[in-house]
């Protein structure tokens, strides 16, 4: 578990937004593919999961909550 | 009768297609090709003597595109004279993430548009727990709230009769920043017309299609001269409604359960494991393949009699002549060579369907982009490779969810390569003709050929996705952002109507060319110029003095079509084809084939009969039986065979992907360039297949 408290410098894809990925937000890590594959979570209370590329994961700076 | 034009617009996964599926029943729409609406589903309904026309715009999480699937939300939506521009739209709505779906509405009332919500799926809300104080919805959202259930029809009824009353009395709840307010207000004075948030929207728009260019330059200006970032204001919009939906539906849902869905979770343990979900993705493309070659086999021997039937009684029943022949091997051979496709491109799409339904294909995306990254295709580019082993038409819109334009084109331009359903009457009729039915290592040999084959296509369609990777440049940044919701039921409904739309749509469209081509072929054959077409009765008993009866007529007739119209064209590119082993009746056959793929077989089947009296014959017998003039062996033997089958896998034959290539990628040049390349590929390929083996 984790909160999003902002973003990288940088182009962050709108669409991260538009999926509820704001500061603020807890969000839970289920699992990443092998060989630095696409990562898949779920923002608390939502029950469909998000699917990023680890490369767009990486914009997003979250704190750690346990 | 009034006619009023309605939008669906929603998120996607929201069960968008259900409701419409549900408004308009079987009065609708698909279009799949060229000359037909392509982005859009229609349909209508008659509710208390109004005539509602339906228009269902893909899925969409805001106004402000990032793929040319949303693009096409915004252009219809912001342009007022785009001919499917809405008098209402309906917003679905997911009670499960109303605050997304709220974001989409309150964008699209600010537009100036009248709008009613609808929540959608409120029976698994219900089950969850969740309430939803309707009553305040409506007053924060100042409109008519309806809550369905497409799934079993519940508030469908509700809906039509909220069509009726047009909601007003809208207060924007997105403010313009102060900082852009005087520039929001160029712009407005700019178009002249129009209220704030429109204004708003073509600033914070990198451009709008549907807008004047001069008007463009002037709003493109305007942004220079204020060092004004587009992106920035979308980002800053969605991030300022955010924080007043907050608010706004704090007290609206009650959520006191909060515990969630603990069947998809324990699903997706198994279908998205990094391990067992390729396994069980791999599990299912097997079975899927299986399904199409086993279960459709009865259903196209049943089609395959029947046809052999229908042209053979045809046959006795008409006059002996040309039109005879034209009837019987040309269009009756010719629509059964289709038909006998609807059993297997049926089964690939129930599949597909179900697939997409059950929330299965957004997972293939996320299993899959890992592997297709390195050769500049997404996860999405699963999809329409898929679907390019039906029928590479659909497989190429289907590529409108990719966002990134350069992963987009690849993927439209190495999706042909698949091995479409067309390509399987080829492969099977010369698979049957030049591979011995033997057995290699336990397995069918010619199973085993046919097998490869679809791998060829793969690594073609990799192969060349790859090097088009290395050849372009783009300025956008490549990015997957996936919803994956949680796993439904299919509602059999909907698969049922997606099948019917796509076989339909592929029947039609190959139906109509085979048809024509059978004509013209016809024709071509059975008239032409010049003493040995003309006279060829005399001249063959000139040269032939020895020949009688039926050898004479044989051989009268075999000369008049090798000096038609149609043999004239086919002995012009012989010298062409001979080097990859083909003859100038196979020449026929391939320059017939550049219309669609599929109508090889029953271009040969009207090309050897017209050549010819015996009827009695298959077409397989007789392409067996024949023989190529310059060689002097069979024209399907071992070498001139693999020619074919890799000339086949490679080409560009099919006019309707030309077409929707073109369509789609906006742009002459690539599809020329796609038209040329796998050409010339497949042409090398054989060349060199047919030197190395005869």
């Amino acid at each position: 578990m984790a909160t999003i408290t902002g973003y990288l410098a940088g182009e962050v894809p709108i669409k991260i937004y538009e999926m509820g990925l704001l500061p603020g937000v807890v969000l839970t890590m289920k699992q990443q593919l092998p060989f630095n594959g696409p990562v898949c979570i779920h923002i608390q209370d939502n029950p469909n999961a998000i699917a990023l590329r680890r490369s767009e994961a990486d914009l997003i700076l979250i704190e750690s909550l346990s | 009768m009034t006619e009023i034009k309605i939008a669906l617009v929603g998120n996607p996964n929201v069960g968008k297609s259900t409701v419409f599926n549900k408004l308009t029943g079987l009065r609708q729409k698909v279009g799949n090709y060229p000359g037909i609406t392509v982005e859009k589903k229609t349909g209508s309904f008659t509710y208390q003597h109004t005539k509602y026309q339906l228009i269902d715009l893909p899925g969409a999480y805001g106004i402000h595109p990032s793929s040319l699937d949303e693009e096409i939300v915004y252009e219809v939506l912001a342009n007022k004279n785009n001919p499917n521009h809405p008098e209402l739209v309906v917003v679905i709505g997911d009670p499960f993430n109303l605050k997304r779906s709220a974001l989409l509405y309150q964008q699209i009332r600010e537009m100036g548009l009248p709008a009613i919500f609808v929540i959608n799926m409120i029976d698994a809300a219900e089950r969850a727990g969740i309430s939803i104080d309707v009553s305040q919805l409506e007053k924060t959202l100042s409109t008519k709230v309806v809550l369905t259930d497409a799934r079993s029809g519940k508030g469908i009824d509700a809906l039509k009769a909220a069509l009726q009353d047009k909601p007003n009395g809208y207060t924007p709840s997105f403010s313009i920043p102060e900082e852009y307010a005087a520039i929001t207000q160029q712009v407005k004075e700019q178009l002249g017309y129009t209220n704030d948030y429109i204004a708003w929207l073509y600033l914070s728009q990198k451009h709008s299609k549907h807008l004047d260019p001069a008007l463009a330059a002037k709003i493109t200006a305007i942004r220079g001269e204020h060092h004004i970032n587009y992106h920035r204001l979308q980002i800053h919009e969605t991030m300022a409604r955010h924080n007043m939906l907050d608010r706004q539906l704090a007290n609206v849902v009650k959520d006191p359960a909060k515990k969630r869905e603990s069947f998809t979770t324990r699903l997706d343990n198994l279908l998205i494991h990094p391990f067992w979900g390729y396994i069980m993705f791999f599990a299912l493309l097997m079975l899927i393949f299986q399904a199409i070659y086993t279960w459709s086999g009865p259903f196209m021997d049943a089609i395959d009699s029947t046809f052999t039937w229908l042209a053979a009684s045809a046959g006795e029943r008409l006059p002996d002549g040309p039109i005879n022949g034209l009837l019987t091997d040309g269009i009756i051979t010719g629509i059964g060579g289709i038909v006998i496709f609807i059993p297997q491109i049926a089964i690939l799409f129930v599949f597909i369907s179900l697939m997409e339904e059950s929330g299965y294909m957004s997972r293939v995306v996320y299993l899959m982009d890992r592997w297709l990254r390195p050769f500049g295709l997404s996860g999405k580019s699963a999809v329409p490779l898929m679907s390019g082993a039906a029928c590479a038409i659909p497989a190429v819109m289907s590529a409108r969810t990719i966002e990134n334009d350069k992963e987009r084109l690849i993927t439209i331009l190495v999706t042909p390569f698949m091995t479409c359903s067309a390509r399987l009457p080829i492969y099977i009729v010369i698979i049957g003709l030049v591979i011995p039915q033997e057995r290699f290592v336990g397995l069918d040999l010619q199973g085993l050929v046919l097998f490869g084959m679809y791998v060829l296509g793969i690594l073609a369609a990799l192969g060349s996705a790859w090097i088009l990777k290395q050849l372009m440049k783009t300025n956008y940044k490549s990015f997957l952002i996936l919803e994956m919701p949680t796993y439904k039921y299919p509602v059999i409904r909907n698969v049922l109507l997606n099948v019917w739309d796509k076989t339909m749509g592929f029947v039609l469209g190959a139906g109509k060319i085979i048809l024509a081509i059978s004509i013209i072929l016809w024709v071509l054959g059975s008239f032409g110029v010049g003493e040995r077409f003309t006279n060829a009765a005399d001249v063959v008993h000139m040269e032939h003095p020895e020949l009688d009866g039926e050898a004479l007529e044989n051989e009268v007739q075999s000369q008049q079509l090798e000096y038609s119209f149609l043999g004239t064209m086919g002995r012009f590119i012989e010298p062409a084809i001979a080097p990859l082993g083909y003859d100038w009746k196979m020449g026929i056959g391939l320059i017939s084939s550049f219309a669609a793929r599929e109508v090889f077989v029953s271009t040969m089947a009207t090309v050897y009969s017209l050549g010819g009296t015996d009827d009695e014959l298959t077409i397989r017998e007789r392409m067996a039986s024949e023989i190529n003039p310059n060689t002097n062996r069979p024209a399907y033997n071992f070498a001139s065979g693999i020619s074919l089958l890799l000339f086949y896998a490679f080409a560009m034959q099919c006019m309707s992907t030309i077409a929707i290539v073109r369509k789609e990628t906006n742009s002459w040049k690539w599809t020329l360039i796609q038209l040329t390349f796998m050409t010339g590929f497949a042409y090398l390929a054989a060349l060199v297949a047919y030197q190395l083996l005869k």
